[in-house]
């Protein structure tokens, strides 16, 4: 396994010491648990007029495809009760315009960056890996598995166990040493099932969860509100239901099977932050909040470490399952 | 020690966040408020250099309590004037209460606090000579961008700049209008009864859809016998911002008649500061028959009407 972060034995104080933030996904070390969640921050440009970029425990881009794409058409979000639907529909810049500009920005940062990476076909995201996990910048790949597989019927390949278990298993053996990340979609059935699949077949980390399937109508119009007709809701509204998962998950798998858990899903403070992380997330990610608190990054982490403090607690990493 | 070293600190300027104290709320009207904000502090200039067709991004709720989660998202508003003093900033945004955001920011009261990003967007550009003939076209909420344009043109030595006006009805200006400087007589005649546009010299021709006051249609059609009338006059360079059917017929009128446009668009936006992806506009790209997108949020607002895919 390739490190890319430096490790660090950590002493795990306890009274007046200053708390430790630091946590380890794999080998890749972390200065804090907050990590940027994929489709909210872009490539971290337009986000470092409004948060200070080196301060982040680590960025998830924006989804990266091989070829660039436009995206849905309008509209594509609507404000749902304390959420949103979004159906962007994988807007980005591709593979060579990401290498080429966006690049250099995230290696400035000194942040571990993972890259989100989205594909129509399995040979789409085994590319695209193998080219990213060469930047500097790059710590890891997150797996984008809420992807319609078009060769399968476009059925996602985070629904079945199996194809998620292909899809990982291809881009592992293409790229052996890079921490691989697999973002589950919940919805699903057995998200335990999927998660299992991913780990057997070579992922190092789970993330969950993205965006639940959901639905707006313009009564007038008779239309849903949304180009791509349906979307993915974030936000708030969503968090008890992720909260959920990523305590289920931990228990019935990732526990034993030692795989930190990126926890995320509507999160936009500090209590929201350690309650992933006490149903067992070993990091946590913040996305939705960022859109309109984008200062609320800085907050969280701090907020973090102010829980540590009150409750005399040495390390964030004790909080991890700590749910009783 | 949370996150990195202080001095590797990376945070771009021009724009961020604020928190500003409101110095005036007031209802003129038709569910219409202008709201005044004043912000202190070095990083606020920004602000202050704001370029009309600008906006900020307005949070209408109480951020960071899960309990005050609604309305989630910020709401976008256009500056419709801005000015530095001292070390003071002011911002002046008018708005419609149309909602839950809206709604929240109508009342919050005098001396109370306003949490704004901004400056976002690209502004209207103005390189024209100075003898050519400004012409502002604005309907419904379009309008306060354009006061501030007007005001910025004014203050760039542009003396020739006209406003259009157009609403529902006579009740329905997004500004204050004095009817008793009206002269019915004259209706595609610019006068200064349309306060906002009259500080910043410009004359105003009103229109409305109900013919209740000024030139009874929609405002591309007065446009459009006023620059039947003004043929042979100096060239005329036109700015728009209003209601999609506004802009749309603006610039197939500025098409036909080929007359540099700059249209200001709105689009339902999350972010507003271009990481989101949702405020995409459809617009032409070298290919014939191509299409391709851009942010209203960050490539906009104002475009060059002849980029836009109408619909």
């Amino acid at each position: 396994m390739d490190t890319k972060g430096q490790e660090q034995v950590v002493a795990a104080g306890g009274g007046g010491a200053e708390p430790d933030l630091t946590v380890h996904l794999g080998p890749v070390r972390l200065a804090n648990p907050v990590l940027t969640a994929s489709g909210t921050c872009g490539y971290a440009f337009e986000l470092g007029y409004f948060a200070d970029l080196s301060r982040l425990g680590g960025f998830v881009t924006k989804s990266i495809t091989l070829e660039e794409r436009a995206g849905h058409p309008p509209q594509r979000t609507v404000e749902t009760a304390a959420g949103m639907l979004n159906s962007i529909g994988l807007a980005n810049v591709g593979l060579e315009r990401f290498c080429a500009e966006k690049a250099p920005l995230l290696e400035r940062m000194g942040v571990p960056v993972f890259v989100n990476v989205a594909g129509r076909t399995l040979e789409d995201y085994v590319a695209v890996s193998r080219r990213v996990v060469d930047l500097p910048a790059v710590a890891g790949v997150e797996l984008n598995v809420s992807c319609p597989n078009v060769k399968e019927g476009g059925i996602q390949f985070g629904v079945d166990p199996a194809a998620t278990a292909r899809l990982v298993g291809a881009v592992r053996a293409a790229c052996p040493r890079t921490l691989l990340i697999v973002k589950l979609t919940p919805s699903v059935t057995d998200i335990t099932a999927a998660a299992r699949a991913a780990v057997e077949a070579g992922a190092n980390v789970l993330s969950l969860v993205n965006t639940f399937t959901g639905m707006a109508i313009d009564i007038e119009r008779r239309r849903p509100v949304l180009g791509g007709r349906t979307g993915g809701l974030s936000g708030p509204a969503i968090k008890p239901l992720a909260v959920y998962l990523v305590q289920r998950v931990y228990s019935e798998f990732a526990r034993a099977a030692g795989t930190p858990i990126i926890g995320l899903g509507g999160i936009i403070c500090a209590a929201d932050a350690v309650e992933f992380l006490l149903a067992g997330a070993t990091a946590v990610g913040v996305g939705t909040a960022v859109l309109s608190d984008p200062a609320c990054l800085a907050t969280i982490i701090e907020g973090i470490r102010q829980y540590l403090v009150r409750h005399k607690i040495g390390a964030v990493r004790q909080l991890t399952g700590a749910l009783q | 020690m949370a996150g990195g070293k202080r001095d590797n600190a990376i945070r771009f300027s021009g724009k961020g966040e604020f928190v500003g104290t409101i110095v005036r709320q007031e209802d003129f009207g038709g569910d219409q408020q202008v709201l005044v904000v004043e912000l202190r502090g070095e990083g606020a200039e920004c602000l202050g250099k704001a370029k009309a067709g600008q906006f900020v991004q307005v949070a209408c709720r109480e951020l960071g309590d899960p309990r005050t989660a609604m309305p989630l998202l910020r709401r976008p508003l256009s500056l419709a004037a801005v000015c530095r003093q001292g070390e003071r900033t002011i911002v002046e945004l008018m708005y419609r209460v149309v909602g839950p955001g809206t709604r929240w920011l109508g009342h919050r009261r005098v001396g109370e606090s306003v949490n704004l990003l901004g400056p976002l967007g690209q502004g209207f550009t103005f390189e024209q000579p100075k003898e050519a003939q400004a012409v502002l076209v604005g309907g419904g909420v379009g309008l306060p961008p354009l006061y501030l344009l007007a005001t910025q043109l004014s203050q760039a030595g542009y003396r020739n700049v006209v406003g259009f006006a157009g609403a529902r009805t006579r009740e329905g200006f997004c500004g204050r209008v004095d009817w008793n400087l009206y002269d019915a007589a004259r209706v595609l005649a610019p006068q200064p009864v349309l306060e906002q546009f009259a500080r910043a010299g410009a004359g105003t021709i009103l229109a409305t859809d109900d013919g209740s006051g000024g030139f009874a249609g929609f405002v591309a059609a007065a446009l459009d016998r006023y620059l039947d009338e003004q043929a042979g006059g100096p060239a005329v360079w036109l700015y728009a911002c209003g209601p999609y059917g506004m802009l749309k017929a603006t610039a197939a009128l500025a098409q036909r008649r080929q007359l540099p446009c700059q249209v200001c668009l709105e689009a339902q936006m999350a972010c507003g500061f271009g990481v989101c992806q949702s405020c995409a506009v459809p617009v032409r790209t070298a290919q014939e028959g191509q299409r391709d997108y851009r942010l209203v949020c960050t490539h906009g607002p104002v475009f060059a009407a002849g980029m836009i895919i109408w619909d």
